[in-house]
């Protein structure tokens, strides 16, 4: 059975391909922060936000990033934003409900996004203002969570995508366009989420946060990711590639059929009706040591 | 109840939940990584020659008119020593043509298509089975459910760890043979694989608790009898006769080379009915098992108690999720305590990166050393996948069969979609 | 631009625009499928070592290489040569990529390498450090010291080794294969393997009644004669276990005596000059099957086995030896199949 070996160039992979990457993106963080207030800048007015782009300082150890975002304020949702609210999540679940057959799925998804709307109703029909979040605070926090993921990702990508045997130029595309993708995402998703939530009130707040905003991110993630582990390694994976792309056949191509037991043989035969009745690290490092003095512990098969 | 009472419980229950589903996820990267670097365990995969045993394959069947005869079709090419096979197909109060189908392979294969018809007693595949091999004294029993179709040389494969006087059950893996019907069985080719070629051959590997999965594999005729039998009043008669056999020390080996292909359900309505009835099975196995499991610690492996324990608990895991949500909501309306709100939105946020990740990374692992590259990228399309999943065996886990005894077992089985007769791909 | 809401939509249409962008491969493969084929899994050659020469039997037969001319090239445009005492191989050159095909029994010069398969209409007689991608001898095949195959041998007769030869693959042959010492292998199949000529001492078998009844102490019953216990076990020379054994620690079966069933070891087994084990022997860790001693049933290591001049299996039940590391002793021999996966090799 072919596997992936541990070596030295895979160690550095995964350790100095994403150091590099993160100690980059740290290092371009303070001209990439800059664009995003450029972007803020550009759009508050046309989005009728009010209020100013302001500027948090985050503080990781002795460095500090200066972390863009909208002061605008959120309603405490009044009697026509909770009705809307209801309508709309009324709506959504009862499509969620006709969806059926090969949209079942999708249905499942509008229901589950129709119950934390409604839990979001529940709060605000009974709970009393303030909110404990404000809408400034809230979209500094998504953005300091992005800057954080921006500059974990690389570990992310070398853990499960550089630890395959692709091309380096393979490994750093991937890295490059996950970084390059979410730096443009987040501050577009933090644009919507400071828009709706404005318009929609605090009401909005709830579903945007537990649904699109990580969630959103690693989900962006898994379809780069996906692509990218469809790309020919030109590695050992590659050599078990078993078929050439096909368009499928429901049942193809023919298989033999038994032969029945010839009459003579049946004669003889009673016919039974009723009576017929280590990663272990243990294992990599063992693999290692047995290749560093000179034995084969995969095997040759 | 206050609020900060409120906050307090969902505060502890988030991080319980985070706990429980960070080991699961540690498993998963754990699992995936073993099936990348490490040994590759399959001891039993190249004895070809041997004095075969007397083998019995039992084929339940209940309402399996429209793929029966594939089945038998293809255990009757396989390559057994025909004096020492005999294919038993049960069928258990069908109501279509199932029983004349098997009447008539009987008399076209006399003593090699032997059927067991069966009008009374405990409805269900566990009772079943129970019954058809009270009547057989065969060294092994292999079972297959009516809609696979073996290769030739599937017998012998799933045959011979019996060799190994240790081995008390063989699983096989299952290969979908309609993956390109619809997004959903090429959602489940993805999950299978991942299933098998990472999950159960770690397992295999690391000498955990591979599962016996009741379908492409079988039993030795004497742990059965050591571990007390199938119990009829099960549903998942699988996993309960894995758990007996690992607390007995049997073993129990997957051989992820005998290959087998299946017909996964072509419709999400079907795909729910099978993953609640196997959530309903795994969790009664857990309710009664794993209370023994732990008592046993000290003559099993601690590995391999701690995998057992959570092989039990894995359809609990979407009730694990789905109370972290419930958790995660209280405390986002209630407002983080503020000497906890930056841990715990810290933690929320490792778990939805690397935690959601796991299951995609071993899903993408597993295709790539099974050959595959562009089937990868429908990985988006799993989110669809985990979110039915996730509710419907939450919602199992919480039915009452799921936990409370003496729940009457009956028949219940996946819709078939063939249409004529199956065929594999051509082999190589 | 014009209102804040047909800011946002424009904004949300970029957004959403942005987050397709990845999503394309996805559902370019779920509307054009370009890989939605059902896993080709269960492959003929995996369980059948002589796949490959029966594949190349019908090759040859359909390319006419067993009729009296010989084509000058294969179908797909491969050339062919043949080699005979009329018409050698040329002996200043060394390595040819032409299909060979051998017409009598004229031996190959020595050190030739074939890069293509070669087919032998006769018995082969190799010469020394010939190397043969793939050979099939249509009779008896006999490679000369240093031989090696690099894919596979078949012999439709006898397949006989000189020393320090190299068998990579599958090494089959309908009859017999005979190996000499120091000969690497992976794969062996036949009716009955040997190493070397020497004549084997087999384990007299007595009726049980002969031998004294041994049942292990400590040991837990998991069936009617099954045993499991939770140490290492010795079965004192001459004695009889009837059934089964299951052993956490090693198993010894001491000179002369006999297993009815098979026996599991954690640790190590070691079966004894002149013991007879009746079923299989398995262990985790090495099995050793001394001189004199018979194993009717498959040998299964998950490290090696060694085998000296002993007997597996028996001419009417072949079976299989199976470890990441096999040694074979002069003497040994085995009746089915031998299968190293990582390492196997005959030594003196």
């Amino acid at each position: 059975m072919i596997g992936l070996e541990v070596s030295w160039s895979l160690l550095i992979d995964l350790v100095v391909l994403p150091l590099m990457f993160a100690v980059a993106m740290f290092a371009l963080l303070d001209p990439l922060m800059g664009l995003w207030r450029e972007f803020f800048n550009l759009i508050r007015e046309p989005l009728g936000l009010p209020g100013v782009v302001a500027t948090q300082v985050f503080e990781v150890g002795p460095f500090g990033v200066a972390i863009p975002y909208f002061t605008a304020t959120a309603e405490w949702p009044q009697s026509l934003d909770i009705n809307t609210g209801w309508l709309f999540s009324g709506i959504i679940f009862v499509i969620g409900l006709f969806l059926k057959g090969r949209l079942l799925p999708v249905g499942y998804l509008l229901r589950a996004l129709a119950i934390l709307q409604v839990t979001a109703q529940l709060w605000f029909t009974f709970a009393s203002p303030p909110f404990t979040y404000s809408l400034s605070d809230y979209i500094a926090g998504l953005l300091v969570c992005g800057v954080i993921i921006l500059v974990l990702a690389p570990f992310l990508v070398a853990f499960t995508f550089h630890i395959f045997d692709f091309l380096l130029w393979q490994k750093l595309t991937m890295a490059t366009m996950l970084l390059v993708h979410l730096s443009l995402l987040l501050p577009m998703q933090a644009a919507v989420h400071a828009w709706v939530i404005h318009r929609a009130s605090v009401l909005a707040m709830p579903i945007l946060f537990l649904v699109f905003g990580v969630l959103l991110d690693v989900f962006v993630y898994v379809a780069l990711y996906g692509w990218g582990m469809s790309w020919r390694s030109g590695g050992v994976l590659d050599a078990i590639d078993r078929r050439p792309p096909t368009r499928p056949e429901r049942y193809p191509t023919t298989r033999p059929r038994p032969t029945p037991t010839p009459q003579s043989v049946r004669a003889i035969t009673p016919i039974g009706s009723r009576m017929v009745r280590a990663v272990s690290f243990g294992g990599m490092l063992g693999n290692f040591v047995m290749r560093r003095l000179g034995m084969n512990p995969g095997g040759r098969s | 109840m206050n609020v900060g009472t409120l906050v307090g419980i969902a505060n502890v229950g988030l991080w319980v939940c985070i706990t429980i589903l960070a080991i699961y996820t540690l498993r998963h990267y754990f699992f995936t990584l073993n099936r990348l670097f490490g040994r590759h365990r399959q001891p039993f995969v190249d004895i070809l020659q041997a004095d075969w045993p007397s083998l019995v394959v039992f084929v339940p069947a209940h309402n399996e008119s429209r793929v029966v005869r594939d089945s038998l079709d293809a255990l009757l090419t396989c390559d057994y020593p025909e004096d020492r096979l005999k294919i038993v197909p049960i069928d258990d109060r069908s109501t279509d043509d199932t029983r004349s189908i098997l009447v008539e392979y009987a008399e076209n294969y006399p003593g090699r298509v032997v059927p067991f018809l069966r009008d009374g007693g405990i409805p269900g595949k566990a009772a079943a089975l129970a019954d058809a091999m009270d009547l057989h004294t065969d060294e092994v029993f292999l079972v297959f459910d009516a809609d696979y179709i073996p290769g030739t040389r599937l017998l012998k494969q799933l045959v011979a760890p019996f060799f190994d006087p240790e081995v008390g059950a063989v699983m096989g893996r299952v290969v979908p043979l309609n993956v390109g019907v619809s997004l959903l069985t090429r959602l489940l080719d993805l999950e299978r694989a991942g299933g098998y070629q990472v999950d159960q051959q770690a397992r295999m590997n690391l000498r955990l608790v591979p599962q016996y999965g009741g379908t492409v594999g079988g039993v030795r005729r004497a742990a059965l009898d050591n571990v007390g039998g199938w119990r009829v009043d099960s549903l998942a008669e699988d996993t309960d006769l894995t758990v007996r056999l690992v607390i007995a020390g049997w073993d129990v080996v997957y051989q992820n080379r005998s290959e087998c292909y299946e017909e996964v359900p072509e419709t999400w309505e079907s795909r729910i009915r099978q993953i609640k009835r196997w959530a309903k099975g795994h969790n009664q196995a857990l309710r009664r098992y794993i209370g023994a499991l732990i008592r046993n610690r000290s003559d099993l492996p601690f590995w391999q108690v701690l995998d057992g324990v959570l092989l039990l608990g894995v359809f609990m895991v979407p009730l694990v999720l789905l109370a972290g949500w419930l958790c995660t909501i209280t405390l986002f309306y209630a407002g983080y305590p503020p000497q906890w709100g930056r841990v715990t939105i810290l933690a929320i946020s490792s778990f939805n990166t690397v935690g959601n990740f796991a299951a995609f990374f071993q899903v993408a692992a597993a295709s790539r050393l099974d050959g595959s590259r562009e089937r990868i990228r429908m990985l988006p399309f799993l989110f669809l996948g985990f979110l039915v999943s996730t509710v419907s065996v939450g919602r199992a886990s919480l039915s009452r069969a799921s936990w409370l005894r003496g729940q009457p077992v009956q028949w219940q089985k996946t819709e078939r979609h063939r249409e004529g007769r199956a065929q594999p791909p051509r082999s190589k | 631009m014009g209102s804040p809401t047909m800011t946002f939509a424009l904004l949300l249409l970029g957004l959403l625009v942005w987050m397709s962008i990845p999503l394309i491969p996805a559902f370019m493969e779920l509307l054009r499928p370009r890989d939605a084929a059902p896993l080709d899994a269960v492959g003929n050659d995996a369980g059948n070592l002589t796949y490959f020469a029966e594949s190349f039997t019908a090759r040859a037969t359909r390319e006419g290489l067993l009729g009296t001319m010989v084509p000058p090239r294969l179908s797909d445009g491969t050339a062919v040569r043949t080699h005979s005492v009329g018409q050698p191989l040329p002996v200043q050159r060394r390595a040819f990529d032409e299909f060979i095909v051998l017409m009598d029994s004229e031996p190959l010069p020595e050190g030739t390498e074939l890069a293509s398969e070669c087919l032998a209409r006769l018995t082969v007689r190799g010469s020394a450090s010939v190397t043969y991608r793939a050979l099939l001898g249509q009779r008896d095949v006999y490679l000369g010291a240093k031989s090696v195959v690099q894919r596979w041998v078949h012999a439709k007769g006898r397949l006989e080794v000189a020393d320090n030869s190299q068998l990579w693959g599958r090494a089959t042959a309908d009859r017999q294969i005979v190996l000499g010492t120091n000969v690497a292998f992976e794969r062996l199949e036949s009716d009955v393997i040997r190493v070397t000529d020497m004549e084997t001492a087999e384990a007299p078998v007595l009726p049980t009644g002969a031998y004294e009844r041994f049942v292990p102490k400590k040991a837990r019953e998991l069936g009617p004669a099954y045993w499991r216990v939770e140490d290492g076990v010795s079965i004192p020379a001459g004695s009889v276990l009837i059934g089964s054994l299951i052993a956490t620690g090693s198993i010894i079966v001491n000179d002369g005596a006999r297993i009815t069933g098979s026996i599991k070891a954690h640790g190590e087994v070691i079966v004894r000059n002149g013991a007879v084990v009746v079923g299989s022997v398995a262990a985790r860790d090495r099995v050793t099957i001394e001189r004199g001693a018979r194993v009717s049933g498959p040998v299964i290591s998950e490290t090696a086995v060694v085998v000296e001049a002993a007997v597996i299996g028996s001419s009417g039940k072949r079976t299989t030896i199976t470890a990441p590391i096999v040694r074979l002793l002069p003497g040994a021999t085995v009746y089915g199949a031998v299968m190293a996966a990582a390492d196997g090799l005959t030594v003196s």
